[in-house]
This record gives C-alpha cells, structure tokens and sequence, in this order.
C-alpha cells in the first residue's frame, strides 16, 4: 500500500518550510477541508501565517503542538477517559516530577484536576488515552477538518508525543513533515519514554516507521542559504553528512569565509562587517566596550544573517583547536549557530587551524 | 436543516428536556407556562450566547435562570448543613450537518454522545471554592435564610469539542422573532435594525461608519459650532486656567447606528401599527440570506388580522434555506403549515405527529379553520356531529359530573362527519382520551366496524345498538319520552300539527312526529337550545353516558 505520509530530512537554509507552505498551499486549492500545520514554538506559528499571507490564511489552521494536544486531541473526547475539566497544560519544572502512579488519573496527569491543568510532561499521554477511549472516533473528527496536517520542525518531539505521532500517521489523514534532526536543541516532552529517540536520533524511529510502511523519508541535503564553505564547516560536525552537502547559494559578498576573531579586534570586526552576535546562551561573556545586540543562539533558529560571530563558552573552547565537540547537544547548538550565516561565520578565540585568522589590515 | 436535537438541563421550567426535531419546520404548541417560549430563549442561548438579544455573561446572571425546584432544594440543603447540589443549566443542541460543523464534533455533551453540536453550561466557577466554603458555614440552621450565591457562577460556552467558540463560530445565523411582546422606541429599533444590518452588505456599513465620523467632526466646525466653542472659551476663561470647548465624541466606530431609526414609508418603525411590524419583522427575517439559518418565530398569529396571517402563511412556507421553528396557539396556522410539523409540549415531554397519514395532513391543509390545536391541548375530547350535539352533551355532561366542560379541560368538538377520523388520527398519534358521539345511521355493525381500529383504552366510540335510535334527537325522544322532550321545547300543537308557540302544552303526539320536526334542518338547532335551556334532567343512552 503506499503511504500517504512523508517526512523531509533537510539541511540548514534548504527551503523547508517554505517547501512546506509551497505544498501546503497546493494542496488547499484542491479540497474544501481545512490544511492544518502544527509547530513547535508560537514564533514559528506567526512566521508561518506571515507566510502564507491574510488571504489564503481562512484555509489553514495554524497552532503549536501543545495548543493542537489540548483543543483537538484530549477536548473533544477526554469524557470518554475522564470526568476532569481539561483548561490547559501546565510546563512548569517543578510539575514535571510525578509521584503519583498511573492509576491516579487527577494526581498522575493533572496539577489542578479540579481546574483542570494538566501536567505538562504527562499530558501526550493523556491524550492518547483520550484518543484511544474514542475509539477511533478522535482521528475520524481530525480527518473530517484537515485534509492533510503539515508538522515543522518535527525534530523537536520526543517522549510521549512520539507515540502521538504514531497515532497520527496511522490514522489515514496524510502527514507531511519536516525537519533537521541536527537542529534539535530542545524536546516538546521531556518524559523519560523514548528517550532514546529523542533529539538527533529521532532519525532511527523515522527509520522503524519507513520499515513498517508508515512513512517515506527523503533527505534534502542542500542550502539556499549557506556559500559552500560554511555547508561544509556544519557538514564536518557530522561524520554522514561531511563532504555531501551542496550551496545552492546564488548570492555574492565581498566578506565570505570562515575567520578567527582575535579578543583585540573584536570591536573592530563588529564595526567592520556589522556581523550578528551569537552567544550560546544567556550567560555566556564577551569582550566587548561597544554595547552590542547579542542573540541566543536557542533563539536563533530559523533566522537568516548575512555575517555571524560566535561566541563560544570556555567548556567549548576545544572545537576551536579539535574541530571536534563530544556532546550532542553542544554539536546541534554549534551547527545551528553556523547554519544562520549566508556569508561568512567568525569565531571568538586565539587558535584554531582551520580558521582564518582575520586581522584589522 | 441546522439543528436536530435540543437537550435544556436545569434552566427555568425544565429540569430537563429531551427534544428531537425531525424536519425542516417545526411548530411548537402546548398550553401557557409549558415552556414553549423558553425552548426558544434556550436555543438562543446556545446558537448565539444570548436571550433576547442581550449577551448571557457572568456579570449579567440572574437567579431566574434556574430551575426553581433545584434551587429550593439547593436552599434547603443549606440550612440543613448537608452538602448541597449546585444547580447547573446546560442547554446542548445538536446540529444534524456533519460536514460544515466538523469542528463542534466531540462528546462533550450531556449525553457523552460523538455527534455535532454546541452547548452553553451556567456553572459554578472553581475560583470562588474559598468564597463558596465561606457561605455555606455563614449559612447553617434552619433561622438562616440564604440567598442563591449566583455570584460564584461562569458561563461557558463550547462546542462539543469542549473548545470555547464565538458568535461567528457556529457557522449558523439564528434570528428569534417574538410578535407576542410588543417592543417601543429604541429596543424595538435596536431589533429591527439587527435584523437589517444582518442582510446588508458589510462593507458598506463600515464606509458609512468612516463618513459618520468625519461628518461629526465637522459638526462644530460649522459657523454655529464654531460660535458656541467662543462663547464657551469666553465663559471659562474667567474661573478656570484650562480652555473648556465641545468636541464630538468619535471613539466608539458603530455608534451611528444609535442615530438611526429604520422608516417603512417614511414613518418611524415604532409608530406603525402593532399588526405592521410583526409582518415586517418576519418578512425580513424569512428574506433569502447566504448563511444557513434557523428562525424562531414566536407566535406569527398575534396581532394579525386574518388576511394578513394568511399572507404571512404563505411567505413563511416559502422560506428555503432555512430551519424555522414556530410556536403557536393558532390551529389556522397549524393546519397550514402541515400538522406533520407539529410538535406538542406538556409537562416537560414532546410528542410529535410526524407519522401522521399524509391524507389527514392534507386535509387539514386544505380545511384549515378546523380547530385541530382545541384537540391537542384538551384534557379530554368529545368528538360530535354539529352545533345541536355540542348543547345537548355539554348539558349532560354538567348533569353527569356537576361542572361545566371547560372547568375539566375537556372540549366538545363539533366535527363535520367525514372527518372523525381526521380527528382520531391526530388523538393517537398523541395518546389522546377522545370519546367519538356518533349517528349509528340504523346499522350500528358498520360504523362499529369502521371505527374498530381507533378503538383503544384512550379512544372510546359507543355505538348505540337499537337501529331506530339512529339520531340524536330519536335517542333523546326514545329515552326521555316524548311528553317530557316536548315539554323543554318551546312549542305548541294546533290542529294536530306542531305549532311553535313558546309556553303552551302539547299534548298527543306521535314520537316519530316529534323527531321529524327536531330533525328538520331550520329547527334542529333551535330545539337543541331549547332543550339546553330547560332546568329538566335529561335522559340519554347508558352505552353512551358511560363512555362520557
């Protein structure tokens, strides 16, 4: 039987969410249903309606996964699981730890019951179950709205909406994803259930669901955005992507390369080039008596610069030296941090052997 | 057809209902305070968050929404100390298109049932638990008196999908039209002008909106305008530092249409007659419009004259694209529109005549003065053949049970004879307690037989056996005798024939004499008022008599 569901494995800066609002469009053309397109964080949400623009935006439904759990998920059948309110889901930290056992429905997946917040980690799961209590009937109300349900971003998911996922890709409606294993930095639940999917190797459930006959997965190992020198700086992070990623960058600068920015010529760098600043995060130094707009790199995602300076912690200094960098997370963020620059990246630091060493002369 | 199925749960007179609508167009009818006109307040309230027109929002809560019996148990529990049941209102209705309300599908509803639909609950909001604890110590023992605390309630209103939806979210344009209340200057407005912006073009009221606003600001721009502000400035400049002047008030965008008064041939909507604005009112509602939509019109019939009724008849069986739902205590307007859509409501219970034979549909149609509602909304029917039949039962009944007819609920309808059964058919689709007062037409075994399959607990036809008792006056003469009829008539006898002459005693005539000039068509009715009149204990068949 061929399967209706695909899943797009993209590079940094390969066009996939406008692939994915090109496709999503088509589709809206043809069927009187609505086009669903679900993300991970409400800044996408907004760049994605921008996107698609006010007039065909009457055909789409546009949310974040959590909003998508709560109104289209557990709401409309969670009577058939429970009796509890369901108002909204709670992320907070100090929630995320359980001691209630399963069999306490209000203790193990709410933090009000009477309220009705739900439990952040827990909350897929609930879910679920709603769905399953419905006997089918969640999915068939799912497929009487959407035509087909476009997800972006889909490497952030992890835990227990993975088996969601599943649940979506079996239910009939046609799922499209897209997303870049390598950009994960953060996951939609941080239950411990499949944990081992999580981040990077969500890649090896994609693997078991193409094997099972429930998705197609096609790579898209190219860059619009990135010359070729920095596709292939990102490439050397990852031993299955070095020397196979393609720039399909038409633009030219008179700054492109890789360069060593040295503490003393730091100022001069910004002023020169007018670089964006990209620190690891909120905490992380730099030198500097110019007072600068640094960027998170967490915060980054998705965003285009022309130019980039990346200010690396001091736990990280050794990639500077090694080109290599042991955590995996540490891995992501880097290659998220590289992937923004259209031109040229600049590191912070004293050494490096496959660098540059820019000099204000 | 927007809507099947209305469930109401705790508000006003129902405890709860269960109402079904099987077809395009309802007619809602049963007696004053069954609850016709709060079925309809309560599918307003879920279609568009509104009773008459006004927002149901927490701070506008009142303590008549609620079923009274609940309260009062609510009260008592209170004062007891024993843990109370809150009393809740939802009303869920369900609509019967899958496919244009995907969305409202789910099973939240009072039936955990998977269908389509929307619902408004009154409940009680978690927030005010310390509040509500509070009141429930301050109001222990029997000497306390509270008051219902409609203050800790919300309102909530949801798909069925239990996700929160607006006005423009049902997808379903629900006009309520009541003729019944009269509406004066701005609320009757303020109704009609709702029903005339939703026919128009958006557009071009917000155009309007942009001129209004600009023409406003000119308003004291004008040479006069202008004078005021100086003679203002002049005024203040002697007791204050700060200049006071005018200026127009352009803040709020739709406030024109507050400056508006809709005019039918020039004159102000409120000054024509009563009879004028419930046929424009419904005109305009049934007008054609591009959303679907369900129209509630409460009784079409008041204050029409019977042309017009007509007229309004026609326009309303006319209306496409639309659900309507009519209550009515008319029979005229009923009939007209097909009994089949006849929906009856008593005590908290619908029946409906949705099976009623096509005929007898047609029928009614046809000969619509008939008075079928009399029939539905009687304790009890007795069915007889003409106006002479009415004033004899209506004496024996009095006779038999010490009361008039209409003191027991019961009505006596004269029923042309061909349409007895038209009659019947109605009693039993509703269960009816009919007794059928018919001519045995000397051959009791065929009108037996032809009413053998109404026949029933609840519907009694006694057929008199004695084949020359076959009319009523041949009844009223065989058992009375003909001296003692004779004597309540107002006649007298000459030359061996009768000879009206009120006062005297006739004496010396024959029986068969006798009920040939009561049967006589200019005298019938005339003997049977006679008959009615008279003081004298009256006589009739036991078979009969029983079944009264």
């Amino acid at each position: 039987m061929p399967c209706n569901n695909q899943c797009v494995i993209a590079f940094a800066g390969a066009g996939k969410t406008t692939d994915l609002i090109s496709d999503a469009l088509a589709v809206s053309a043809q069927t009187p249903l609505k086009i669903l397109i679900l993300t991970y964080t409400n800044t996408n949400c907004f760049e994605i309606m921008r996107k698609i623009g006010p007039i065909d935006l009457p055909h789409f439904d546009v949310t974040t996964w959590d909003s998508f759990l709560l109104h289209q998920l557990i709401r409309p059948y969670h009577n058939a699981f429970s009796n509890y309110p369901t108002t909204s889901i709670d992320h907070l930290g100090d929630h995320n730890r359980v001691w209630a056992p399963k069999s306490n429905v209000s203790g193990f997946f709410f933090v009000d019951a009477f309220r009705g917040v739900l439990r952040g980690v827990n909350a897929p799961e609930y879910g679920l179950l709603c769905c399953q209590y419905s006997k089918g009937l969640a999915m068939k109300r799912l497929s009487s709205i959407y035509a087909k349900i476009y997800i972006d971003e889909i490497q952030d998911f992890g835990g227990k909406d993975i088996d969601l996922l599943e649940m979506l890709l079996m239910s009939g409606i046609s799922i499209y994803m897209v997303g870049d294993p390598h950009q994960s930095i953060y996951v939609t639940n941080v239950s411990m259930k499949n944990k081992r999917f999580n981040g990077t190797n969500i890649e090896l459930k994609f693997k078991e669901w193409e094997k099972r006959g429930l998705l197609t997965v096609s790579r898209k190992n190219v860059s619009k955005r990135c010359n070729q020198q920095i596709c292939d700086l990102a490439a050397s992070l990852y031993p299955e992507l070095k020397g196979k990623v393609i720039s399909e960058s038409s633009q030219k600068d008179n700054h492109e390369g890789l360069f060593l920015v040295l503490e003393e010529d730091f100022d001069k760098y910004l002023l020169t080039y007018r670089p964006r600043v990209l620190i690891w995060s909120k905490t992380t130094s730099f030198p500097s008596k110019a007072t600068v707009e640094a960027m998170n790199v967490g915060i980054s995602k998705g965003k285009t610069f022309d130019h980039v300076l990346i200010v690396l912690p001091k736990t990280c200094q050794t990639y500077l030296l090694s080109g290599d960098i042991l955590d995996g997370t540490s891995k992501n963020r880097l290659y998220i941090a590289i992937t923004r620059a259209k031109f040229s990246v600049a590191f912070l630091g004293q050494e490096s052997p496959f660098l540059e060493k820019w000099s204000p002369n | 057809m927007q809507i099947n199925r209305i469930l109401i749960s705790g508000y006003k007179i129902f405890s709860f209902l269960d109402f079904s609508i099987t077809n395009e167009s309802t007619i809602l009818v049963g007696d004053n305070s069954q609850g016709k006109s709060t079925i309809f307040e309560a599918i307003e309230l879920a279609m568009m968050g509104s009773i008459n027109h006004h927002l149901v929002t927490p701070y506008s809560l009142t303590e008549s929404l609620f079923n009274k019996s609940l309260i009062n148990a609510f009260i008592d529990d209170v004062k007891k100390g024993v843990v109370p049941t809150l009393p809740l209102i939802e009303v869920d209705v369900y609509f019967s298109d899958a496919q244009v309300h995907a969305k409202q599908q789910g099973s939240c509803n009072f039936k955990k049932e998977p269908v389509c639909g929307v619902k408004f609950q009154i409940i009680f909001n978690p927030d005010f638990q310390d509040d509500y604890s509070q009141y429930l110590r301050d109001n222990k023992g029997e000497d306390k008196t509270p008051v219902f605390p409609i203050q800790f309630y919300t309102t909530h209103w949801t798909g069925f999908d239990d996700n929160p939806i607006s006005r423009k979210a049902t997808g379903v344009n629900c006009t309520c039209i009541d003729i019944s209340k009269n509406s004066f200057g701005s609320d009757a407005d303020h109704q009609i002008l709702d029903l005339l912006f939703q026919k128009t073009d958006p557009g071009l009221r917000a155009t309007t909106t942009g001129t209004f606003r600009s023409l406003s600001k000119e308003l004291l721009l004008s040479e006069s305008g202008k004078a005021l502000n100086e003679n203002l400035a002049t005024f203040s400049a002697s007791f204050s530092k700060a200049t006071i002047s005018l200026g127009t008030d352009v803040s709020s965008s739709g406030d024109w249409s507050k400056l508006l008064v809709p005019l039918f041939d020039g004159i102000p909507y409120d000054k024509i007659g009563d009879g004028e604005q419930s046929m424009s009112k419904i005109l305009l509602a049934s007008a054609p419009s591009a959303l679907p939509s369900l129209l509630l019109i409460e009784e079409p019939e008041n204050h029409l004259s019977f042309s017009n009724m007509n007229a309004l008849i026609g326009q309303i069986s006319e209306i496409k694209n639309q659900q309507v739902i009519i209550s009515t205590h008319s029979s005229y307007v009923a009939n007209k529109l097909s009994l089949k859509n006849l929906v009856f409501l008593a005590n908290g219970k619908t029946l409906s005549l949705s099976k009623l034979p096509e005929e007898t549909v047609h029928f009614f149609q046809k000969l619509p003065s008939y008075d079928t509602l009399r029939l539905v909304l009687c304790k009890k029917a007795i069915l007889v053949e003409g106006p002479s039949d009415e004033l004899i039962f209506r004496k024996l009944y009095k006779q038999k049970y010490l009361r008039d007819v209409e003191d027991d609920g019961v009505a006596i309808l004269p029923v042309n004879g061909r349409s007895f059964k038209r009659y019947l058919d109605i009693a039993q689709q509703l269960d009816l307690n009919v007794v059928v007062i018919t001519d045995n037409d000397e051959n009791p075994k065929s009108v037996k037989d032809n009413y053998q399959f109404y026949q029933s607990e609840k519907i009694k036809v006694p057929v008199i056996e004695d084949e020359k008792e076959h009319t009523l006056e041949a009844v009223l003469v065989k058992e009375n005798g003909t001296e003692s009829i004779l004597s309540m008539l107002p006649l007298t006898i000459e030359d061996g024939k009768i000879k009206e002459f009120s006062g005297l005693k006739a004496t010396n005539i024959s029986a068969e004499a006798l009920v040939c000039y009561m049967t006589s068509p200019n005298k019938k009715t005339q003997c049977a008022l006679g008959i009615y009149d008279s003081p004298k204990t009256l006589k009739y068949a036991k078979v009969v008599w029983d079944a009264l």
